[in-house]
């Protein structure tokens, strides 16, 4: 009897050893699935944060390309007035002429000031007077999601006007310069 | 071997695999991270290279030392492709209508050099950017009759360029300081190798010939000696008071990248200059219609050299080019000693 009594506690010990184990076993596994959610969370947010940060960035990008093409533009020996150094001044009748020899199909012109501007929009607008609204250079035919604008203050110069006196007058005009970029 | 004994052992394996699992996730996400930075990086320089070049390059007769991170840039225009590259960040950017004249390598230690020139043909065309860093080093060399001409080259480059002046008798005294690359600009006289640099690697070593008002010629360094890459037939004929050119000459890396650049600088003179022939033409018969009887500006507006100048630019024929260039120089000076009659640039 006395051994029987033995027997069955030993069993007793050795079942609850093996369930404490396993108890321990489960315990370890449930630390890591919970470790392995928080890692999950932790790189969930990490990824929106890299994701937000690669859009700033890009953005960042955009709007310097923008501002880079825009000071090429208001520099252009094609559009610019030839005695203004600093990239403020159009003269209308360049600006006129390139605009129809870039609408010729199939021109030189055509061809390669829309690569140069491939991606863009660039007009002048005529802020005070009455004398014409503005005028659009060229227009990218391209399909965009994001646009950005850069606007210049510039002088519209007609180096053709005669004054009241009969000599002739460079007229000017406040206007600016827009440089759309599409993305 | 005891269960409990079995137990503790599973239980170390299970902690280790555990561990390396873990470990080896965190390394490969730090990894990831550092190419997504490295990256990154590189297309933040890229860009920032293209708004200081963009700067650079309407910053007429301007030189300027820009701080930027060891870097090295190599230049490159072949064909009618022209693009940068950065080296260790392995990034490029084409530079389609940008006329740039650089070293083919331009190493950065802590600043590169930009000098914007206008090039005018006898109006504005377009600006030459001229890229290079301190470590490029330029070394006039010039015979008797060519010293004039070497302190005025060297005078009207930038104070900012590791630039020297020697006497051809004293070309035995000029020294390697282990430069990335060294430009000789030799004037009016026949290059020659000086003896410490015989041993320097080819690579880094080329040189310019300049015959004032009539050519240039590349050299590049072959052994001991300085070959001559372009044919007699081949060289550019200066323009007569066109120093832009020998600028571009000095600073361009190699004679593929002159020529590529000169083909684009020329193409754009015949876009500028059709402009500037149809604004002549418009005016003319802007002031025909206004003065009626009595022409005064309309009869200065004679579109003479235009076609010369357009021509000469498509065909990039010089003499053709300088022809056009000075007749319209001519009709612009007429119409500006006439009183208030617009000119034509």
């Amino acid at each position: 009897m006395k051994g029987l009594n033995a027997l069955a506690h030993a069993l007793l010990y050795i079942k609850m050893r093996t369930k404490k184990s396993q108890l321990k076993m489960t315990e370890t596994i449930a630390i890591l699935v919970v470790f392995f959610i928080l890692l999950l969370f932790g790189l969930v947010f990490y990824g929106q944060y890299q994701k937000s940060s690669l859009a700033k960035q890009e953005e960042r990008f955009f709007e310097g390309r923008a501002v880079a093409s825009s000071l090429k533009t208001n520099f252009m020996q094609e559009i610019r007035c030839e005695d203004e150094p600093t990239g403020t001044c159009i003269d209308l009748y360049k600006f006129d002429i390139l605009k129809n020899k870039i609408e010729e199909p199939g021109s030189d012109y055509a061809r390669f000031y829309s690569n140069l501007f491939y991606g863009m929009k660039v007009s002048i607008e005529n802020l005070i007077s009455d004398y014409f609204d503005g005028a659009v250079l060229y227009e990218s035919p391209v399909n965009w999601t994001r646009k950005t604008a850069v606007q210049t203050p510039v002088i519209l110069r007609d180096v053709t006007a005669v004054a009241g006196d009969g000599t002739y007058i460079k007229k000017e005009y406040f206007g600016v310069l827009n440089v759309e970029i599409y993305r | 071997m005891k269960k409990s004994q079995i137990s503790i052992q599973f239980h170390w394996i299970f902690i280790l695999i555990a561990g390396i699992i873990i470990l080896g996730f965190f390394i490969g996400i730090a990894l990831r991270q550092k190419t997504v930075s490295e990256k990154r990086l590189a297309l933040d320089i890229k860009e920032k290279f293209n708004e200081i070049f963009a700067g650079a390059g309407v910053s007429e007769s301007t030189a300027i030392e820009i701080a930027v991170p060891k870097v090295e840039i190599e230049f490159s225009c072949i064909g009618n492709v022209s693009r940068y590259i950065l080296k260790d960040e392995g990034v490029s950017q084409d530079t389609v209508h940008d006329i740039i004249f650089a070293p083919d390598l331009v190493k950065s230690k802590s600043t590169i050099i930009t000098w914007a020139m206008p090039w005018k043909m006898p109006f504005n065309v377009q600006n030459f950017l001229m890229i290079t860093s301190p470590d490029v080093r330029y070394i006039f060399v010039y015979s008797y009759g060519g010293q004039g001409i070497a302190m005025d080259l060297m005078n009207a480059t930038p104070d900012t360029i590791t630039k020297e002046m020697y006497h051809v008798n004293d070309i035995e005294n000029i020294f390697d300081k282990k430069n990335s690359r060294v430009r000789f600009v030799f004037l009016q006289i026949r290059p020659q190798m000086p003896a410490d640099f015989k041993g320097v690697d080819d690579e880094v070593v080329s040189a310019v010939e300049i015959q004032p008002n009539r050519y240039v010629q590349f050299y590049k360094k072959e052994g001991n000696s300085f070959e001559m890459k372009s044919y007699p037939t081949d060289s550019f004929d200066i323009i007569e008071g066109d120093n832009v050119i020998v600028y571009a000459a000095i600073f361009a890396g190699d004679i593929e990248m002159y020529r590529c650049n000169m083909a684009k600088a020329y193409s754009r003179l015949s876009y500028v200059a059709g402009i500037y022939k149809e604004r002549a033409q418009i005016l003319k018969q802007k002031h025909i219609e206004i003065e009626g009887e009595y022409p005064v500006c309309s009869f200065y507006y004679v579109p003479d050299g235009f076609d010369e100048l357009i021509n000469g630019a498509k065909t990039q024929n010089k003499i053709m080019i300088t022809g056009g260039a000075r007749k319209i120089r001519n009709t612009n000076e007429g119409l500006e000693r006439t009183c208030a009659c617009p000119v034509i640039y």
